[in-house]
């Protein structure tokens, strides 16, 4: 501290000029960058010493004192701004100047201490040397520890296996979707039983093969794949895994392909298009994606695996691939993806609504041209994925564009339900409070949809806990509900019981508080600049990581209890009749549970969807 | 005369709701064969749009004449089997199985070309794109290698799907032989016969991107 | 059966269908011929033009597109479409892609 206060500027008049005139920034050159001018200078001494240019005690004294700068000792010798005209003239003279007052008496800035020299050389050659050295020097070595310790950390979670992705796309279509489509639209079976079949065998060998695969060695690379990582460093169990998930996208694709043909063929007479439930309108758009985007799907895992088993590939940088072409393709599958996620959502919301507002589904045909239409453009919006991943620019803005315009038929449906409860007569029966969390839920996460959507907010929110937020919203808040109200729903359809409305209740209660409680806080972990994928935290996330943890408890218990009383319903349930909830649809229409032609008498339709009787003007 | 009446599953109204149902699912079957084929060709464009110079190197080693032919072969391949159903539609089993018989000839013949003689060529030429040494060299080599990446996966994997259909027109040749078919009956015929014709076209696809684009 | 073999001896759909293999025969030759054209790099894929006839030729004449319900040929334009899309909106970036020359070291 003395010595500071002792040191007075070293510098002269023309260092003072340049204080003056350089008022820019008020950074001063680098450090090093001063200190390189002293490394210089010092040989420059040196030099003209020996060639006898300079006096050599002149000299001698120069570099005794161009070492000093350079050992550090005078960094705050050099206070020009960084911003200065000229090639670094008057951080030359500055060190000049400063050089010639340590070395004493009879030592000239400029015929001295620059002897020989000139600002075009010695600023740029410090400022390069400076580079350099703090390049190697630092940059490197601090790199290379981040990845020895990045290193130690995979070794440390090497046996952990994370669930990423969920098969939540599959859960409606396999479950509810092969058993209540046929009896929707009055049909004895789906249009192709044994292709329906030997989807369920894909499926099971599918699911097999990958869970195999992440038992056995685990997948480091999550369920994205991002080359180069995939194909070329991960130790992980790609190819197996890939080889399930490739097996089980064609049960995927053969599923799609009989609803689709199920619903064009094999309708009730009198079902015409627009008296079909919305349920099917849903399935068939969800059907759409499933046969257009999952072939995508299996070319990009075909063309990972001989890039994997190979060491060479279309997506190798070495020889001129792009590892963004895999994320195109990726992506191309995957966006649709999540809408094949929630499409069955829209679809079950839609029915069961009505039935417990005992109303007329609000706008029908907006309805159903939205999820029509979400079916269209999902296929249009899959670069809002890679915003930061290096695409162009101008991409990155058309994707940004084409997202917002996804979310208006979503918006849309959200109204026509708002529409339907409206005046409704509303009973609070499980479905329907299950119904009644998805609308909200929804909402939420649709909005912060547009949030992630729009090009510059992503650049902060991508990658964090924001989207993890978002995305459990729809795929956990609203479809898990979905699936839940459907499942209690059609319950009785399918199993020939009605559950326990008391503990059903309470179950959709809990899972709504338990579900808010584990992903709110990870929407403002995520704004607070939080990174998904991390195991650890910084401590100022602490409190907002424990209540979403504690949440998740909560949604555990809200799992386990529908599992223990639609269990214990199978078994001591009262016997359902054929229509418990006094619903409209052919489903309704036939004993609970059905008969294996499904309809003993082939149904004739006469009127639309949702005839509801009108609520009764008065009473309670 | 009696018309022989077509028995249909259940959940159909008759037999041709039935049929043009199986139809039409084929038809969808091959939209995502489209889709399955149009990544490739996505990776196709990226390929040649960044390495220009070497992905048209790679094409000048392709073997034109073998292609040419298999482009021929095929062609005729796909005419012979819609004869087939020509004839199964009115009542000629004979003729069904005859022009069967050719199509299956002629695709025969595309798989020797093409894996017996073109991809021995190709590997002799060290052409496959983990060789070393590389059969280009230079800067453009890189490019060279993404094409023949290209080029062995597409053709490999039309090959699996000709090995299929190929195994298809086995099974109804067998089928036709048993006497399964007739004029009022030939839904599988006709269904196999889309498939076939689709692989012709994934063929006709493939053929300029593979042989002639790069040539210049 | 036996009678309705020896009726008609050859379907009179074979003319049409051997009109369809003739005009794939001269499409074929004509896109080989356009590829000894000497067009720059970023016109050669003009070549692949005849291809297009070629496969509506095979689609119409062959696979009989344009018979059957409705829905085969909503299923051939949906192929088509998303095609499109997938290419179409897959090249954006590609296309727009600003390269920045790299240094390259020894």
């Amino acid at each position: 501290m003395s010595d500071t206060a002792q040191r007075q500027e070293l510098w002269g008049g023309e260092t003072t000029k340049a204080i003056g005139n350089f008022p820019v920034s008020g950074e001063p050159i680098p450090a090093s960058v001063a200190r390189w001018l002293g490394r210089i200078k010092a040989a420059a001494a040196r030099v003209n010493g020996e060639l006898g240019l300079l006096d050599v005690d002149k000299a001698e004294r120069i570099a005794a004192a161009a070492d000093r700068v350079a050992a550090g000792e005078l960094d705050e010798q050099f206070p020009i701004d960084v911003f200065q005209t000229g090639s670094g003239t008057s951080s030359n003279m500055n060190a000049n100047e400063v050089i010639a007052t340590l070395a004493g008496e009879g030592v000239h800035p400029n015929d001295d201490v620059n002897m020989g020299q000139s600002s075009n050389d010695v600023f740029p050659s410090a400022v390069h040397l400076a580079a350099l050295d703090e390049t190697v020097n630092d940059l490197l070595p601090a790199l290379d520890g981040l990845a020895a310790a990045l290193q130690a950390k995979a070794g440390e979670f090497a046996d952990v296996v994370k669930s990423g992705r969920t098969h939540w796309m599959d859960a409606v279509p396999v479950t509810l979707g092969n058993f209540i489509i046929p009896l929707m639209i009055g049909a004895r079976d789906l249009a192709f039983p044994r292709l329906n079949l030997f989807s369920w065998y894909l499926f099971n060998v599918g699911g097999a093969v990958t869970l195999w695969a992440l038992f056995t060695g685990g997948l480091d690379t999550g369920w994205t794949f991002y080359t180069p990582l995939s194909t070329d460093y991960t130790k992980g169990n790609v190819v197996m895994a890939v080889v399930g998930i490739f097996i089980a996208g064609f049960s995927t694709i053969a599923t799609g392909l009989n609803f689709i043909l199920t619903i064009h063929r094999l309708r009730a007479p009198g079902l015409t298009w627009y008296r079909l439930p919305v349920f099917i309108w849903s399935m068939y758009s969800l059907s759409v994606l499933l046969v257009l985007a999952t072939p995508v799907l299996a070319i990009t895992l075909l063309l990972l695996v001989f890039e994997r088993l190979f060491h060479i590939g279309i997506f190798d940088p070495a020889i001129g691939g792009d590892p963004l072409l895999f994320q195109h393709l990726f992506w191309f599958y995957s966006h649709p993806a999540v809408y094949m996620m929630i499409l069955p959502g829209f679809g079950v919301v839609s029915e069961i609504i009505p039935a417990f507002a005992r109303k007329k589904l609000f706008g029908y045909k907006f309805v159903v041209w939205a999820s029509v239409s979400i079916a269209i453009i999902s296929f249009f919006v899959w670069g809002h994925h890679m915003f930061v991943a290096g695409t162009s620019v101008y991409s990155a803005v058309l994707f940004s564009i084409l997202s917002y315009l996804v979310a208006v038929p979503s918006a849309i449906k959200v109204f026509n339900w708002l529409g339907t409860l409206h005046k409704g007569y509303i009973s609070f029966e499980a479905p329907m409070l299950y119904a009644l969390g998805f609308v909200g839920l929804f909402t939420i996460g649709g909005l912060t949809g547009l949030w992630v959507a729009a090009l510059a907010a992503d650049v902060h929110l991508t990658q964090t806990y924001f989207v993890v937020a978002h995305f459990h919203y729809i795929m956990v808040g609203a479809m898990v509900s979905a699936f839940f109200g459907g499942l209690h729903y059609w319950w009785p359809k399918i199993t020939g019981r009605m559950y326990p409305e008391m503990w059903a209740r309470v179950a959709a209660l809990i899972m709504f508080i338990g579900f808010n409680l584990t992903f709110f806080p990870q929407f403002i972990l995520g704004y607070l600049g939080m990174p998904r994928r991390y195991f650890s935290y910084d401590p100022q996330f602490q409190v907002l990581n424990v209540l979403s943890s504690a949440g998740a408890t909560i949604l555990a218990a809200a799992y386990l209890l529908p599992l223990g009383y639609l269990v214990w319903s199978l078994l001591h349930g009262d016997k359902a009749p054929a229509n418990p909830w006094r619903a409209t649809g052919l489903e309704w229409q036939t004993p609970s549970p059905p008969p294996t032609v499904n309809f003993l008498r082939t149904p004739v339709v006469t009127q639309g969807p949702y005839e509801y009787p009108p609520p009764e003007k008065g009473s309670g | 005369m009696a018309i022989a009446s077509v028995s249909h599953e259940f959940q159909y109204a008759s037999a041709s709701h039935q049929a043009q149902t199986a139809i039409a699912g084929m038809w969808l079957f091959l939209a995502t064969e489209v889709l399955l084929f149009g990544g490739l060709i996505l990776s196709w464009i990226y390929s040649r749009h960044f390495n220009p110079a070497g992905f048209d190197a790679g094409a000048h080693q392709t073997a034109l004449t073998i292609g040419t032919v298999n482009t021929a072969l095929l062609i005729t391949s796909s005419f012979a089997y819609a004869l087939g159903v020509a004839f199964i539609r009115i009542g000629s089993t004979r003729g069904l199985i005859r022009c069967l018989i050719l199509a299956l000839l002629l695709a025969a013949a595309f798989m020797v070309l093409k894996f017996g003689l073109e991809y021995h060529d190709d590997l002799a030429k060290h052409l496959f794109p983990t060789d070393t040494p590389f059969g280009v060299t230079g800067s453009v080599q890189g490019g060279a290698k993404l094409f023949f990446i290209f080029y062995f996966i597409s053709t490999t994997l039309h090959g699996v799907h000709m090995f299929v259909g190929m195994c298809l027109v086995l099974w109804i040749i067998a089928r036709a032989r048993r006497g399964d078919f007739s004029s009022a009956y030939c839904t599988p015929v006709e269904v196999v016969g889309l498939y076939w014709s689709f692989v012709d076209i994934v063929w006709l696809t493939l053929y300029p991107l593979i042989y002639l684009v790069g040539r210049g | 059966m036996a009678s309705q073999r020896q009726k008609a001896s050859f379907p009179p759909d074979a003319t049409r269908l051997m009109w369809m293999w003739a005009a794939l025969v001269l499409l074929g030759g004509l896109e080989f011929g356009l590829s000894f054209l000497p067009l720059a790099r970023h016109a050669r894929p003009l070549v692949m033009l005849p291809a297009l006839p070629m496969i509506v030729v095979v689609a119409v004449g062959f696979m009989n597109v344009m018979k059957g319900p409705v829905i085969v040929r909503a299923f051939a334009i949906a192929a088509l479409l998303w095609l499109l899309v997938l290419l179409g909106l897959g090249s954006v970036d590609a296309l727009t892609r600003i390269d920045y020359a790299v240094l390259r070291l020894g």
